[in-house]
């Protein structure tokens, strides 16, 4: 009688022990439609003038329990570049600035994720744009969870930090086209 | 001062005083040497061009650059020793020829090599890095011929005119940069122009030739690579600067030296205007109200 109790325990503590194990790591994909990367910059130290890039993907390892071990890789088409000014958006790609016919890609990739609280995580990584690569930080809000029209689950972040573009070797028009870029990213991801 | 006064200012005209004083500061020294030619003329040159590359598009912040905008700085600076070599080496055409291949072909690959495998795929990648190296050191060595053969004021007056015009042709394909760069290319080859006058005597040989087809050609294969620019115009800026040719004329020959100037730079001119016009027209059909 006491061993099958004992072995009754024993499994009802190991199925336990089990079911108390954090929940994996859920993999999200960005869904570039639903995505949104804004940037401005000053113009003659005047007024802000506001482009985007209209190609976002990449994906987002969220980890509720332990934000440590989440992890965000973001890939941008430099040629997507969207200001709805032709021949200033080719201006944009040219060597002057993206010069996106030798750097065609701008990345980031975090290298680590803290809590800040319950909404809000600090994300740190390195952000390559024509071929520089340089330590951002960013504060990371989260904006929501929920399930688009099929009923995949999605979950929504918000992000504002701004660049030197000067530190990423892109300097034409220094004053006059300001420095500082203010980049305002939004992220729609679906889970995996 | 407004913001193209400014880039005019620095990406231009300092950089052609940097090169004018260093000359004449340098022209009494070198006259008692007793020579038309000096080898510092392209240090000169060079000291002018990399203030304009710097306060146009910075200084290189890595070596070797990863950026095709930060080559023709390090580049002016192998062209400006190069060109040293070429003033002495002048008479041995088979060493210098086999330096300018070298050169364009080593450049030129460096340069392009991050668009191969990727732009540029397979054959297409190693086409276009020979054919665009070829087409350098042809005009190049055109350029060093003439440079031999055409003394006095007529070159650096129509390289000068051909970089200012690229300049223009560069800013309306799309790069500001490249095109103030050859604009800094016009201004610098410009500054050597009064000297000559003063002096009645060729300052511009092989060594200054050999730094202004270097850098200019780069910025012609960055253009066609990577703005891009059609390579129909940057093939005709490269025969709009090869007009001097008329001097070797027996007809133009016997004429007096203005006239072969006038002639050369008029003929100059009118292929310019040819490649401007259209490059000019597209520019403002598509511009808009952007002006940077």
């Amino acid at each position: 009688m006491y061993t099958r109790f004992g072995l009754l325990a024993l499994a009802v503590g190991l199925f336990s022990t089990l079911w108390a194990q954090p929940v994996a790591a859920q993999t999200y994909q960005i869904d570039p439609v639903h995505t949104s990367l804004v940037f401005r910059i000053k113009h003659m130290d005047t007024a802000y003038v506001y482009g985007r890039f209209n190609q976002v993907t990449g994906s987002i390892t969220l980890d509720e329990r332990n934000p440590a071990r989440s992890s965000v890789a973001i890939e941008v088409d430099a040629n997507s570049v969207f200001t709805a000014n032709e021949q200033r958006d080719n201006h944009l790609r040219s060597p002057d600035f993206l010069n996106v016919r030798q750097f065609p890609t701008i990345t980031f990739r975090s290298t680590e994720v803290s809590r800040v609280n319950a909404s809000t995580v600090q994300v740190k990584g390195n952000l390559t744009m024509r071929g520089v690569t340089r330590a951002v930080t960013a504060s990371v809000t989260l904006t929501g969870k929920g399930r688009n029209p099929q009923g995949r689950e999605i979950i929504g972040f918000e992000t504002t930090f701004s660049i030197r573009r000067s530190e990423f070797g892109i300097r034409y028009g220094l004053p006059g086209l300001g420095d500082e870029v203010r980049i305002i990213l939004s992220v729609e991801a679906g889970r995996q | 001062m407004t913001f193209f006064a400014q880039q005019l200012l620095w990406g231009a005209m300092l950089p052609a005083v940097i090169t004018f004083a260093v000359l004449v500061g340098s022209w009494r020294a070198w006259r008692r040497e007793g020579v038309s030619t000096h080898w510092g003329t392209p240090l000169a040159l060079a000291l002018g061009y990399l203030f304009a590359h710097w306060r146009i598009v910075g200084l290189p912040i890595s070596f070797p650059p990863v950026d095709s905008n930060e080559w023709p700085f390090v580049a002016a600076i192998v062209f400006a020793v190069w060109g040293v070599v070429e003033h002495f080496a002048s008479r041995r055409t088979l060493l210098c020829e086999a330096g300018r291949v070298v050169l364009v072909v080593v450049i030129s690959w460096l340069v392009l090599r991050p668009l191969m495998g990727n732009l540029w795929q397979g054959a297409s990648a190693t086409l276009w890095w020979l054919s665009l190296a070829l087409g350098w050191w042809l005009w190049w060595s055109v350029q060093a011929r003439l440079s031999a053969s055409v003394p006095g004021l007529l070159l650096p007056l129509i390289l000068s005119m051909v970089a200012g015009g690229g300049g223009l042709v560069l800013l309306w394909s799309g790069s500001s940069s490249l095109s103030q760069l050859s604009g800094a290319v016009a201004a610098v080859t410009g500054a050597t122009v009064p000297l000559v006058l003063w002096r009645t005597m060729g300052c511009i040989g092989s060594g200054s030739v050999a730094f202004v087809a270097g850098v200019l050609g780069l910025l012609w294969v960055n253009a066609i690579a990577f703005v891009p620019v059609p390579v129909w115009r940057i093939a005709a800026l490269a025969t709009a600067s090869l007009t001097p040719l008329f001097a070797l004329l027996p007809g133009l020959k016997r004429n007096p030296a203005w006239l072969t100037v006038a002639v050369c730079a008029v003929t100059t001119a009118v292929i310019l205007s040819v490649v401007m016009l259209p490059t000019y027209r597209a520019y403002v059909a598509s511009a808009g109200a952007y002006g940077y």
